[in-house]
C-alpha cells in the first residue's frame, strides 16, 4: 500500500509541476486562466488528501470516501470546463 | 528488515530533525478523529492562516487612500496575475472563518463545553469570534465600494446609540474626526495589524489550555472503551490535519470557480444606494429596519443595541450563569430550545433582510417571525419535558448485525470495487451537473424546463450514492457503524 501512495505522490508532483509551469507561461491575468489555476490547484489538493487518507488508513480505508474524492475530482474539472471554458 | 517506503523516510527524516513523536503536542481520543465537529476550532484556524496568507498578497497592492482604495482593488482584479484568485481566496476564506467560527459555538454550546475546567477558554472563543466579527466588519469597508460605505455608516448610526462615554470612544476609535481618509486608515489599521494581532494572542491562550485540558470530553455515554485510547499528534492528528487542510483549501478555490466575486460601484460623496451590509450581519441588519424600532427612533436603536450587548455579554459569561452544566443535554430541553431558536431566528431574520432590501421590515410580519418559530420550539421542548414527545432509539444497534447472508465485502474484489466507484462516480457527477443547471435556469440564463430536469438530476443521483453506499454497507455489515457515525454527529445518547 505504502508504495503505491508513493507512486500516486509521485505522479502528482511531476503533473503539478507541469501543469504549474503551464499555468504560469499562460498570460494568467485573464479570468479563464485563473478558473484553470483554481481547478487544477483544487483537484490536486484532493488527489493529496485521498493519498494522506489511504497512507492514515492502511488497509482499512473505507471504498466510498476515495470514490468520492475522485468524483469531487471530476466536479471540479467539469466546473473549470463549464465556467472557464476550454483553455 | 521491512524496507521502508519513500514517504516512512521522509518522515523519519523529519521526526530526526523536528521531534514531531516527542512532541508536546497533545494526543487525542481516537473517537474524536471520527468526528469532524471536534475539529471546527481546528478549521477556523486553518480558514484564518488561509485568509490571512491572501491578505498579506493582496496587500503589497492595495492602497488605503480614498482616492485609489477602489482603483487599487480594481487593478489587482485585472491587472496583478492571479489577483482576481487570491482576493476570492481571502473573501471564501474570511466568510468559511465566520460561519465555522459560529458552528463551532453552536457545537460547543450544545455540548456544553463550557464546563469545569473549560471557563475560561470558552470566554476566550467568545473573544476571539467577536474579533472575527470585527475583522468581518472592517475588512468590508476596504475596496471602497458605495454597498460597504452605507453599510458601515449604519454600523457607526449604531455606536452613535451607544450610551455615553462609550458611543463617543468607540466612535472616535473607528473613525477619528469622521473624515473619510481617517475612517478607511482605521479601518485598514484594524484589520490588517490590531484584529489579526489580537485574535493570534488569544489563539496561543485558547491553544494554551487546550493543551492542558484535552479535548471536551463527549456527551454521548455510547463511546466503546477502545475508541476512548488515545492516539498520537504524529503522525495521527497531523496526517488527519493534512487532509482537513486539503480540502478545506480545494473547497475555497472550487467556490472561487464555481461563484467568482466582482466589483462593485465605487463610493463617491452623493451616490445613494442601500445601505446592505455582509450576510453574517444581515440579521441585526433586519431587527434593526423593523418598522416599530424605526417608529421608535433613537429609543427604539437604543433599546435594539442594549438587547444585542446583554445577549453577548450572558454568552460570554454563560459558564457561570448556567448552574446546571453538569447535566446531560438531554436533560435540559429548554437549554437545547434556546439553542435552536437562535439558529431559527438569525436565518429568519437574515431572509427577511434580504428579501426586503431597500424597505422596511412591516411589525406584523416582524412579530409573526418571532412568536410563531418561539412557540413551536419551546412548546416541543415543555412537550419532551412532560415525556410526551420521545428522543429516538438508538437504532444502530438494531442493524448492527445486519448483513446479506454468505456475502463477502467486495472491498478485496478489485472489479466490483471499481464498479461501485464508477457508479458513485457517475451519480456525482450527475449531481455536479444538475447543481450547474438549477444554478443557469435560477440566473435565467437557460429555461424553466432546465430548472426542472435539474431537479430530476439532482433526485436521481442523490437516490444513486445513497443506493450505492447502502448496497456496500449491507455486504460489508457496515450498516450499524454508519448510523452509529451519524448518532454521534447530532450527539444523540
Amino acid at each position: 500500500m505504502a508504495r503505491a501512495v508513493d507512486v500516486a505522490l509521485i505522479v502528482l508532483l511531476i503533473v503539478q509541476s507541469v501543469l504549474t509551469v503551464l499555468t504560469w507561461m499562460v498570460n494568467p491575468i485573464i479570468v479563464t486562466q485563473q478558473t484553470l489555476a483554481a481547478g487544477y490547484i483544487a483537484s490536486s489538493l484532493i488527489i493529496l488528501s485521498i493519498a494522506a487518507y489511504v497512507y492514515y488508513k492502511g488497509e482499512d480505508y473505507d471504498q466510498e470516501w476515495i470514490a468520492l474524492g475522485i468524483g469531487m475530482i471530476v466536479l471540479i474539472l467539469l466546473l473549470t470546463y463549464l465556467k472557464g471554458g476550454v483553455v | 528488515m521491512q524496507c521502508k517506503s519513500l514517504i516512512e523516510r521522509f518522515a523519519d527524516w523529519l521526526d530526526e530533525n523536528f521531534g514531531f513523536t516527542k512532541t508536546i503536542l497533545r494526543p487525542a481520543p481516537e473517537y474524536s478523529l471520527r468526528n469532524p465537529s471536534y475539529w471546527l476550532g481546528a478549521i477556523a484556524v486553518i480558514a484564518f492562516f488561509t485568509a490571512g496568507i491572501a491578505g498579506i498578497i493582496l496587500l503589497q497592492y492595495y492602497e488605503p487612500n480614498p482616492d485609489t482604495a477602489w482603483e487599487s482593488v480594481s487593478r489587482i482584479v485585472v491587472e496583478v496575475p492571479f489577483g482576481n484568485l487570491i482576493r476570492n481566496i481571502h473573501i471564501y476564506s474570511a466568510f468559511s472563518m465566520i460561519f465555522v467560527t459560529f458552528l463551532h459555538f453552536m457545537r460547543n454550546y450544545f455540548v456544553i463545553a463550557y464546563r469545569r475546567p473549560r471557563e475560561l477558554m470558552w470566554i476566550v472563543g467568545m473573544l476571539m469570534g467577536l474579533a472575527t466579527l470585527m475583522m468581518g466588519f472592517t475588512g468590508y469597508l476596504l475596496p471602497w465600494y458605495a454597498l460597504s460605505y452605507a453599510a458601515v455608516g449604519f454600523g457607526i448610526t449604531i455606536i452613535k446609540h451607544l450610551p455615553q462615554p462609550l458611543s463617543g470612544f468607540l466612535e472616535y476609535l473607528v473613525s477619528g474626526y469622521g473624515t473619510d481618509a481617517e475612517l478607511l486608515r482605521r479601518f485598514f489599521t484594524f484589520h490588517t495589524v490590531l484584529l489579526p494581532a489580537l485574535i493570534i494572542i488569544l489563539l496561543a491562550v485558547k491553544l494554551h489550555i487546550f493543551e492542558v485540558h484535552g479535548i471536551t470530553e463527549p456527551v454521548s455515554r455510547n463511546i466503546p472503551e477502545e475508541e476512548k485510547k488515545l492516539v498520537p499528534w504524529f503522525p495521527n492528528i497531523f496526517l488527519y490535519f493534512v487532509i482537513l487542510i486539503c480540502v478545506y483549501v480545494a473547497s475555497i478555490l472550487t467556490a472561487s470557480i464555481i461563484y467568482p466575486f466582482g466589483i462593485h460601484e465605487k463610493y463617491t460623496p452623493g451616490v445613494v444606494t442601500i445601505p446592505m451590509p455582509e450576510w453574517y450581519f444581515m440579521w441585526t441588519y433586519a431587527i434593526a429596519k423593523t418598522e416599530f424600532i424605526e417608529v421608535l427612533g433613537s429609543t427604539g436603536f437604543s433599546i435594539f443595541i442594549s438587547t444585542i450587548i446583554v445577549i453577548t455579554l450572558i454568552f460570554i459569561f454563560l459558564p457561570f450563569i448556567d448552574k446546571w452544566k453538569d447535566k446531560h443535554p438531554s436533560e435540559r430541553p429548554f437549554f437545547i430550545a434556546v439553542g435552536v431558536w437562535i439558529i431559527v431566528q438569525i436565518g429568519l431574520m437574515t431572509y427577511l433582510a434580504w428579501v426586503t432590501a431597500g424597505s422596511y421590515i412591516p411589525t406584523e410580519t416582524a412579530i409573526l417571525s418571532i412568536i410563531i418559530p418561539t412557540i413551536i420550539i419551546f412548546l416541543a421542548a415543555y412537550l419532551y419535558r412532560l415525556k410526551l414527545i420521545k428522543p429516538p432509539e438508538l437504532v444502530w444497534e438494531k442493524f448492527s448485525k445486519l448483513r446479506i447472508a454468505n456475502q463477502q465485502s467486495s472491498l478485496f474484489n478489485r472489479k466490483k470495487y471499481i464498479w461501485t466507484s464508477i457508479r458513485f462516480l457517475l451519480s456525482l457527477m450527475c449531481a455536479g451537473l444538475s447543481f450547474r443547471i438549477i444554478y443557469g435556469s435560477l440566473t435565467q440564463s437557460i429555461g424553466f424546463g432546465w430548472f426542472i430536469l435539474g431537479i430530476a438530476l439532482l433526485i436521481l443521483s442523490s437516490i444513486e450514492s445513497f443506493k450505492t453506499i447502502y448496497i456496500q454497507d449491507l455486504k460489508m455489515g457496515n450498516i450499524g457503524r454508519r448510523l452509529k457515525f451519524f448518532e454521534r454527529w447530532f450527539m444523540v445518547g
